[in-house]
């Protein structure tokens, strides 16, 4: 049995161990609904409801503590609106350490005092702290002794949403060279999905400068804005069913074109269709069917019956290459300068820059292509997860070799970011995702210039998916 | 009895009677023989069944011993004293019992309860009281129990050989109660062997036979404790048949032998008595009278000496007889020529004497002369018819004319004769006893000359006054005339005399008439006889052969 | 993936092959339109779409290009006459009752007037006709007849006991490319198992089972009362403990049964056993099992030696499965034993229950007042009332029910049972680690 069917189908297996955690990122609400309430709203109500149950003195002084000081204030913000919705008073203390914070909140007359400190790891947006009594009993002696009550400790966790990642992350300076310094990604929940990705695409659709995100399920084909709201959707339910379907969800979609072209096919019809998209009615309109699977622009394949891989004989526009030497699961290009190619084979034959490309073989194994060289100099990789793109994720215009875990039954994915090169890429940075397995991968940019960030179709337990996103911050 | 017959039974008597002293014995000493293999058979199988039973039951308790100190068992004691796991040892006692070669295994608690049951396996769970008993019983040897067994028309007790031994796994106690099924397995492995009716029965009835036995039968019984019968047949009816067999073959074979002994014997006799009955026939001709027979047969021996001398006899004897009868004959014809030189000499005197006269009287002149002469004349002439008459008749009895038969009906002949020729003098009654439809073949003339001499006769013989008898009837085949007079009759001494010729009693007569009748009559093939009449007077019998029926007489000739 | 499996001889007639081994083998070649999550809950595998219009009307639309393993394409003609294999009365099939809400009985259904779809016109409403259209019994047979492989992940290949990946499966093929099945006993099981030459084992009887599945393979003994006298069920219940046969005389996993419908499907409660009833005169019976079921055979031995001392002569018949469903169709037995796999949701087990009973003018008054209740829960809880309340009188009495035991190695991943009990052998799939 091929690795990458058990890879993919180890999913639903290995994470069954995994408890899911609580709470639930925003979920797809139809256009014009208002949202949920987002993590960091989720994780001040629940504290709230902590610091409420210990039944405080008021007014109560909140202190709060993050990597980013807009994590905390705007915690603060929402902590002591909920705070008042329990008709206690707050007030927000800001002091140089915790221990500070007690005469501060002791000298602006708060009577409690709750120390938080949030952190965004792993996907979850935690919070950790304590509720102690100001009021120090003066007359008690030499050693001031404290009320014992209010005591009590906070601690409450959410999965982090985009917004908790911006707002955490949005200390990350444009332009900081990564060389030589430490990388650090933190990920987030970008938005839910009714049924596991079966492939995933960014691009700019609207012109705005930031890269849309197609996501392709079994049913339907969505396509979603940076911020996770749904722009518009495809049912292609309609399309007639493939003779050799996949078990799993699996298919492609690639974002090209001017004006730009969704193509997506999905392996359990036996057709695709290109698509336009209409920001003004938010739709999106069928222009012609496909029967060449789109891997990327002006790429196209065909898929292995039954299984979730591409047949290895590919062409580029019209013309055929062999390009790999076995059927591979996943195939990345990075972005030379000349991203606005509409043809990577216009790209490769101008030999031009560095159009470089990954491909990735089931059981692991990939190959680093050098697309534009005439001499097709590749090089063997080893040890890349299902999920792997080549992302300009510190934004020294070089890819990056981004990936997720090598193992196939591992306890909790995580992604990794090589850098180096395909001769001897070495580790980077690791961390875990926030839940489920990553499957597809693709890099998302909000602007040229910018570092890319990596966007991940991940699969959930329960038989749902989501999308979740990686940036690169501040260390 | 004839000889041959004799000869030929004497044969027969001859095979017969060693035989008959023979085969008694042998009868005898074959029944003992029979019967003496049967006791051997009987003794033999008596010894395999008890050796066999004894081995069953010897190997039952190894079996069982052996199963009962068995790493198997002591794993099964140590799996159940861990943790029963039931549905796992429906099957477990049927393994053990037949990689052991038993046919009953039942594995019970310390309360007779089973735990597996290989013969049953339905009855897990169960208390089996027959098998527990069993195992309670102190005895070491296998005993026979009514076990249970399933069939497919539903559960059978059959009688079984079981013992029991007991396994102790710390305060768990298993009895291990097994052995085999006295079924009709063994009923058929013993009758095999035994070559008998093996009858293996219980308490509740005959659980297992095989093997055939006709009544009647030899039987064993044997027991196995403490209520299971096996018994042994075996069957006396080879012998009974054996002996049948013998008797009939020897039946058979007697009788055969008797049959080609008689057949032999007949053989045999008819070699030996042909010869002697060739003579005994020869004999027989000579006796009725034809003197030529000489036997033919060739004999050898005593026999053939006799026959020769037989044959040289009856050679001499033709001889003699044809001389004497040649000598008769010229006898005959010298008494005849004498007789008749004598008759004719009679009347030649006179006419001598009467010719004498004449020339006497023609000499001298006399006067008498013509009368003498007429006188003379007469009397020669007399004579010379007389002469004539003789001579006459006696060409008429040399000379017979060849008969020109006729069918005549002899009782109108006789009246016809009667009518026409006879007139009886006075004083003489003539009486007829005639039959009808007697019919014969006969020269009418001849027949009436025949009937007419005897008539003649017979009123010579009663002269004046008489009765004569004229007698036709039928006899057998012969048709009988008969002329009885009541005169004197024929002295017994003159019978045979009086039809030669010239023999006569009477003074005229020629002496030739009976003569010629006789003679006549056997030209008919007839006979004249003559004998006493029961009144005292004669009866003379004309016997022809009686005519049957038209033209049955013709293919004869005269 | 190598499996190995307690059984002799594979059935490949889905209406015989009820069996828990012998289900679970072909589902792997022939499988009906939809498959159970839940016990209302299913994932249609041939159609897009099974949809009740009103009360009256099931409709299934077939997509299309759906084709059997040996290329020939799946009409609704195939997909009609296989389910109207089980109503015909030839085939003497209990599973009949599953298709008894439909007009006619499911004996004449006819393909709509596209190809592609089919109308059954119901007589009364069921609204849990299309749950029981998921049962293994219903699955699609190729016009051939049930020889030959119809919808399956996996189709037999050449060599015996190997069954090909099936490339155009409708929910998409399986993850394994082959399965080499190996039939044997339990021994034989456990020494592959030990040599580790099977990854898979399919109806063992150890405790170390992989999935849960549930017991739904239920056996009855049916008795005819004209028969075996009206004190037969009584005298039964007096000397057969149902818990015992189920413990010691059948292979686990098997629980007993007191109800007419299993544990997993409506509780039990276990009456008090009643004593023995005067019998009259000795009786002579036959009983009839299925001489494929070794299990059957001892439960019918117990029940002989047992009734044994009721003075009930009790004979066996074993009989082949096919043979033993002409008999019970035709009414003609003493006593039988009756073993058929009951769909997960009560309303239509019960219906099995009591057409399995041999009365099946009963489904006219039992079914229609059930499937007027739309409400899912309410229908369950009705149907579990009707089960305790017929139990007395049908002439059946419920032994035990049986699961399929599994065990899968280490390496066996995405094993799991659906609500009938049946594991899905197209979703298992060999985990290995990969080098790093």
């Amino acid at each position: 049995m091929s690795p990458a069917r058990s890879l993919t189908a180890a999913l639903l297996a290995a994470v069954l161990g995994q408890s899911a955690p609580t709470g639930g990122p925003s979920t797809i609400a139809p256009p014009g609904s208002p949202e949920v309430a987002s993590a960091l709203g989720q994780l001040a109500a629940r504290l709230a409801r902590q610091v409420a149950e210990a039944s405080p003195e008021g007014p109560i002084g909140l202190y709060a503590r993050a990597d980013s000081a807009e994590l905390a204030r705007g915690f603060i913000t929402l902590l002591v609106a909920e705070l008042s919705k329990a008709k206690l008073g707050a007030i927000a203390v800001s002091a140089a350490s915790p221990d500070a914070a007690e005469g501060v909140a002791r000298d602006r007359g708060a009577r409690s005092l709750a120390r938080v400190s949030l952190s965004l790891d792993r996907g979850q947006l935690e919070a950790r702290g304590d509720l102690l009594s100001t009021w120090v009993n003066f007359w008690s002696g030499k050693s001031p002794t404290r009320a014992p009550r209010p005591a009590a400790i906070l601690q409450a966790s959410v999965s982090a949403d985009a917004q908790a990642l911006a707002l955490a992350s949005s200390s990350i300076g444009v332009g900081s060279q990564s060389a030589g310094g430490d990388l650090n990604l933190l990920g987030a929940t970008l938005v839910a999905l009714p049924l596991p990705p079966a492939a995933i695409a960014a691009g700019d659709l609207d012109g705005d400068g930031k890269d849309e995100i197609a996501a392709l399920t079994n049913d339907e084909l969505i396509v979603f804005s940076a911020e996770g709201r749904v722009l518009a959707r495809r049912d292609h339910r309609s399309l007639p069913p493939s003779p050799t379907p996949c078990r799993e969800p699996f298919g492609a979609v690639a974002i090209y074109g001017n004006p730009r072209r969704i193509a997506y096919f999905s392996a359990n019809r036996a057709r695709g269709e290109v698509l336009a998209f209409d920001l003004a009615r938010s739709s999106l309109r069928p222009i012609e069917p496909l029967d060449r699977v789109p891997l990327s622009r002006g790429v196209w394949g065909t898929f292995t019956p039954g299984q979730n891989t591409f047949d290895s004989e590919i062409y580029f526009d019209q013309k055929r290459d062999r390009y790999a030497d076995h059927p591979f699961s996943a195939l990345s290009f990075s972005d030379g300068p000349q991203s606005s190619r509409d043809s990577r084979s216009d790209a490769a034959a101008d030999g031009g820059g560095s159009l470089q490309s990954v491909i990735v073989f089931p059981n692991g194994s990939g190959l680093w292509k050098n697309a534009a060289s005439r001499q097709n100099d590749s090089w063997r990789l080893s040890g890349l997860g299902a999920a792997t793109a080549l992302v300009d994720i510190d934004g020294n215009r070089l890819p990056d070799l981004v990936t997720t875990t090598a193992l196939y039954n591992p306890e909790r994915d995580e992604l990794r970011v090589l850098q180096g090169g395909p001769i001897e890429p070495a580790t980077r940075w690791r961390g875990p995702i926030p839940r489920g397995r990553a499957l597809q991968m693709v890099a998302a940019s909000n602007g040229m210039g910018n570092p890319q960030h990596v966007v991940l179709g991940v699969w959930l337990p329960d038989g749902s998916g989501e999308l979740q996103v990686f940036r690169k911050v501040s260390p | 009895m004839r000889l041959r017959t004799r000869l030929a039974l004497a044969f027969a008597l001859l095979a017969v009677v060693p035989l008959a002293l023979v085969v008694p014995s042998s009868f005898a000493s074959l029944r003992k023989i029979l019967s003496e293999q049967l006791q051997s058979r009987v003794q033999s199988a008596t010894t395999v069944t008890d050796t066999t039973l004894r081995e069953l039951g010897q190997s039952t308790r190894r079996a069982i011993e052996e199963l009962a100190q068995s790493a198997a068992l002591e794993e099964l004691a140590r799996d159940i004293h861990a943790h029963a796991t039931p549905s796992r040892m429906v099957s477990t006692a049927e393994k053990l019992m037949t990689s052991r070669g038993l046919k009953v295994l039942s594995l019970l608690n310390a309360d007779g309860v089973t735990l597996s049951s290989g013969h049953l396996p339905a009855r897990l769970g169960d208390p089996d009281p027959a098998l527990f008993a069993v195992a309670q019983s102190a005895g070491k040897e296998p005993v026979a129990a009514l076990v249970e067994v399933r069939g497919e028309a539903g559960l059978r007790r059959m009688p079984a050989l079981v013992t029991a031994r007991s396994l102790d796994y710390g305060e768990l106690r298993i009895w291990v109660v097994g052995g085999t099924l006295l079924d009709t397995e063994l009923a058929e492995q013993l009758s095999q062997m035994t070559d008998a009716r093996i009858e293996i029965s219980s308490p509740e009835g005959l659980a297992a036979a095989s093997g055939s036995a006709e009544p009647p039968t030899e039987d064993r019984v044997f027991r196995l404790p403490p209520s299971v019968e096996v018994k042994l047949s075996l069957s006396k009816a080879p012998i009974v048949s054996a002996d049948k067999v013998q008797q009939r073959t020897f039946a058979v074979q007697v009788g055969i032998g008797l049959l080609l002994a008689i057949l032999l014997g007949l053989l045999i006799a008819r070699f030996i008595t042909r010869p002697v009955e060739a003579l005994t026939e020869a004999s027989r001709r000579i006796a009725a009278g034809s003197f030529a027979s000489q036997v033919e047969e060739k004999a050898s021996g005593e026999v053939g000496e006799l026959v020769r001398a037989f044959n040289r006899m009856t050679g001499d004897l033709q001889r003699t007889t044809e001389q004497l009868v040649a000598s008769e004959r010229v006898a005959a014809w010298q008494e005849v020529a004498r007789r008749l030189a004598h008759e004719i000499k009679n009347p030649l005197t006179p006419i001598k004497m009467s010719l004498e006269t004449l020339i006497a009287a023609s000499e001298g002149s006399d006067a008498r002369f013509r009368d003498l002469f007429r006188e003379s004349a007469n009397a020669v002439l007399e004579e010379v018819e007389r002469l004539r008459r003789i001579v006459d008749e006696f060409s008429q009895f040399a000379r017979l004319p060849k008969p020109e038969l006729s069918r005549v009906d002899l009782s109108a002949f006789v009246q016809q004769v009667l009518s026409l020729y006879a007139s009886p003098r006075g004083g003489i009654r003539i009486a007829t006893e005639l039959q009808p439809e007697v019919a014969v073949q006969v020269d009418r003339d001849q027949l009436t000359q025949v009937l007419l001499n005897l008539i003649k006769n017979a009123e010579e013989a009663v002269e004046d006054s008489g009765q004569i008898l004229l007698r036709v009837r039928a006899v057998n085949q012969s048709a009988i005339l008969e002329v009885q007079d009541s005169g004197p009759g024929v002295r017994p001494q003159d019978r045979e005399r009086i039809f030669e010729p010239y023999f006569t009693t009477k003074q005229a007569g020629t002496g030739l008439g009976l003569a010629i009748a006789r003679r006549i009559c056997q030209e008919h093939r007839g006979q004249l006889e003559v004998d006493a009449a029961p009144a005292g007077g004669a009866v003379f019998r004309v016997v022809l052969p009686l005519e049957v029926a038209a033209g049955a007489g013709r293919a004869h000739s005269a | 993936m190598r499996v190995a499996v307690a059984s002799e001889r594979p059935e490949t007639d889905p209406l015989l092959a009820d069996a828990p081994v012998d289900a679970a083998l072909v589902r792997m070649t022939t499988q009906p339109v939809c498959s159970l999550e839940a016990p209302h809950r299913l994932r249609p595998t041939l159609t897009a779409d099974i949809s009740v219009h009103g009360d009256a009307q099931l409709v299934i639309a077939i997509l299309p290009g759906r084709k059997f393993a040996n290329g020939a394409a799946i009409t609704a003609r195939d997909v009609a006459s296989s389910w109207s294999r089980a109503a015909q009365p030839a085939a003497s099939s209990p599973y009949r009752a599953l298709l008894f809400p439909i007009r006619g009985e499911g004996r004449r259904l006819s393909a709509g007037t596209s190809s592609r779809s089919i109308e059954l016109p119901l007589s009364f409403p069921w609204p849990d006709l299309a749950t029981s259209l998921c049962h293994p019994a219903l699955g699609i047979v190729p016009p051939s007849g049930p020889a030959a492989a119809g919808l399956g992940p996996f189709t037999p290949a050449r060599a015996p006991g190997t069954y090909e990946a099936n490339l155009s499966f409708p929910i998409g093929r399986p993850f394994a490319d082959r399965l080499a099945v190996a039939f044997t006993d339990e021994r034989g099981i456990a020494r592959l198992w030990v040599l580790k030459q099977a990854q898979i084992a399919l109806g063992i009887s150890d405790e170390r089972y992989s999935i849960s599945a549930a017991a739904l393979y239920a056996t009855y003994l049916v008795f005819n009362p004209a028969k075996t006298g009206a004190e037969f069920r009584q005298a039964f219940e007096s000397v057969i403990d149902h818990g015992d046969l189920s413990r010691s005389f059948v292979r686990s996993p098997s629980t007993p049964m007191h109800a007419l419908l299993p544990p997993s499907l409506m509780p039990q409660d276990a009456p008090p056993r009643p004593g023995p009833p005067a019998i009259a005169a000795p009786r002579q019976l036959a009983l009839a099992f299925d001489q494929s079921l070794p299990d059957q055979r001892s439960v019918a031995e117990r029940i002989q030696v047992k009734l044994h001392e009721l003075k009930y002569k009790v004979s066996l018949r074993p009989l082949p499965r096919s043979k033993l469903r002409t008999l019970w169709a035709s009414g003609g037995y003493d006593l039988m034993l009756h073993a058929v796999l009951l769909p997960p949701t009560p309303a239509a087990a019960l219906s099995l229950a009591i057409e399995a009973s041999g009365r099946h003018e009963l489904l006219s008054a039992e079914l229609p007042p059930l499937g007027a209740i739309a409400n899912d829960a309410e229908r369950d809880a009705a149907a579990r009332e009707r089960a305790k309340a017929l139990a007395g009188s049908l002439p059946s009495i419920p032994l035990y029910a049986q699961a399929l035991g599994a065990v899968a190695s280490e390496e066996i991943k995405g094993l799991h049972a659906d609500a009938q009990g049946l594991p899905a052998l197209d979703d298992a799939f060999i985990a290995t680690e990969a080098p790093p």
